[in-house]
């Protein structure tokens, strides 16, 4: 059984809208993916697209009118069952903080008031929650960042920040998984790769609805780990969430 | 094989688009006009997945070593072959050596070339649509190579009105944060022109917009053409590349139809919007 009040929108001639109560929190994240694995298997579903309080489901409506599969939707999801849910497990992701990476530090440490050193610790001791993916291929939004590292998006925003840059904006914080224009305050950045285009099954590293914690790493740790991850010998650190 | 001797302003391979992976941040991608790639595709009786080379504003030079059947669709580009003039949604014979040159656009803004067979490109995630970080290369560039399939081909499928695409109307149904506007911006929006201020694959400007507002909304999906408002009023249609979610609220969505219609136009063109309801 669903656990939410949730209605619907014709969004387009093949999709629909399906909105949560508008806020963002882990349980109707866990809602939306428990609600989206029920849809997987439903060949009148071509694709979803996440939102921290909504979904959009394109569907096929050469074969199926919108009516008939608004219907089939709040039919699927009063039977949702909670059985088939995967542990969520805690993915390590190593970030490298020195000077040669962390273009922003000293901008945003000068902004927030707050040490370098600060900085990293309230960083690097959270737990993140990964909502969604969106913004680019392999963008995770994440939630859960301390308010004392939170800081309006810069105003001209950057044309190039670098692939693997762990950055903050708003009450965000996430990783560029390649070359790309952004807003964010860039304070690290991690050797793994996030995104894996010749990967079909799952071409993203850690499944949404899963955990992310950054580790501190020295620029050392960080040419070992570049190297394996060049040779594809990398092997994610994951553990059970306490608690 | 065809091979690139000039690459023009922005070349790109489009076949339908990248489906079943936005949940991962990827965009559909696939011609931007899609009427006409179908176009191009179907008279030559290609699959309409067939990817075509998508050449936008101008430019493009375009080397044939072996004689294969051609297609043209889309925008009115002056364009050459050798020394002759070819036009679009007919049938073409190229021959060993000839030079297909296209110039600047005349009507229109983005023009699609099919080729009889198809031609090789690389395959990733399902599709072989160019995008950034996904595909090797994010453009056409001088001195690529493309081997000819020379697949099995049909005999013409359907083909779309070929003027469709020059129309400036652009049908729309009410997206989920229209009724955040006021009524005389609901007005204005389906009363007055709105100019193209410019464009690229992953959306369209606008030099006139509505009020300015202090709307936002919790980061939600969005597909190609959705139409948000941003803060100073001015909106943005999202195209065939754009982000898969959106923080603007989303005002209008465009039909399939319309995004081929606008696709079409270049800085300083007009379009009007015509509120549809979805059935």
């Amino acid at each position: 059984m669903g656990k939410y009040k949730i209605n619907f929108f014709h969004y387009s001639q093949s999709s629909i809208l399906v909105n949560w109560p508008q806020s963002i929190s882990i349980e109707i994240s866990n809602d939306i993916n428990t609600f989206s694995k029920a849809l997987c298997n439903d060949e009148k579903v071509i694709e979803l697209r996440k939102g921290y309080c909504s979904l959009l489901i394109q569907f096929d409506s050469q074969n199926i009118s919108y009516n008939h599969f608004r219907v089939n939707l709040i039919n699927i999801y009063k039977n949702l069952k909670e059985v088939n849910i995967v542990k969520p497990s805690v993915w390590e992701v190593p970030v490298c903080y020195h000077d040669s990476f962390s273009f922003d530090m000293k901008e945003y440490s000068k902004k927030n008031s707050l040490t370098k050193d600060e900085i990293i610790q309230l960083h690097s001791s959270k737990t993140y929650y990964l909502h969604m993916y969106g913004f680019l291929p392999g963008f995770m939004y994440l939630g859960g960042l301390d308010s004392k590292l939170h800081i309006p998006r810069k105003t001209i925003p950057n044309r190039r920040v670098l692939k693997g840059s762990v950055a903050v904006g708003g009450s965000q914080t996430g990783i560029y998984p390649s070359n790309s224009p952004g807003g964010w305050y860039v304070i690290g950045n991690t050797p793994i790769d996030l995104f894996d285009a010749s990967n079909l099954n799952q071409p993203v590293a850690i499944p949404d609805s899963n955990y992310v914690k950054f580790k501190p790493i020295s620029i050392e740790e960080y040419k070992l780990i570049k190297h394996e991850v060049e040779k594809s010998e990398y092997k994610f650190i994951k553990s059970e969430l306490n608690g | 094989m065809v091979e690139i001797l000039d690459s023009g302003y922005h070349i790109t391979i489009q076949d339908r688009g990248r489906f079943g992976f936005s949940g991962y941040g990827v965009p559909f991608s696939g011609s931007m006009d899609h009427l006409s790639s179908s176009n191009a595709n179907s008279i030559l009786g290609n699959s309409i997945n067939e990817p075509v080379f998508e050449i936008a504003m101008m430019g493009g030079k375009f080397l044939f070593t072996e004689e294969v059947d051609i297609c043209i669709s889309g925008a009115v580009f002056e364009i050459k072959l050798n020394n002759d003039s070819i036009f679009n949604n007919t049938i073409i014979r190229v021959q060993k050596g000839d030079v297909l040159n296209f110039g600047k656009a005349l009507k229109g803004f983005r023009i699609y070339l099919a080729i009889s067979g198809g031609f090789k490109s690389d395959l990733i995630l399902k599709s072989r649509s160019y995008f950034e970080n996904i595909t090797l290369n994010s453009v056409v560039k001088k001195g690529d190579r493309f081997n000819l399939l020379r697949n099995k081909t049909k005999s013409n499928n359907f083909i779309n009105y070929p003027e469709l695409i020059f129309e400036n109307i652009i049908e729309v149904s009410k997206g989920p944060e229209f009724n955040l506007i006021n009524e005389n911006d609901s007005k204005l929006l389906q009363e007055q022109f709105f100019t193209v201020s410019s464009n690229n694959r992953m959306g369209y400007f606008f030099e006139n917009g509505l009020s300015s507002n202090n709307f936002s909304i919790i980061t939600s999906p969005v597909i190609p053409g959705t139409i948000q408002l941003t803060p100073s009023g001015k909106m943005i249609a999202l195209m065939n590349d754009g982000q898969v979610t959106g923080g603007y609220p989303r005002i209008l969505q465009m039909n399939y139809n319309s995004i081929s219609i606008l696709s079409q136009k270049k800085q300083g063109d007009k379009i009007r919007f015509k509120l549809i309801n979805l059935t």
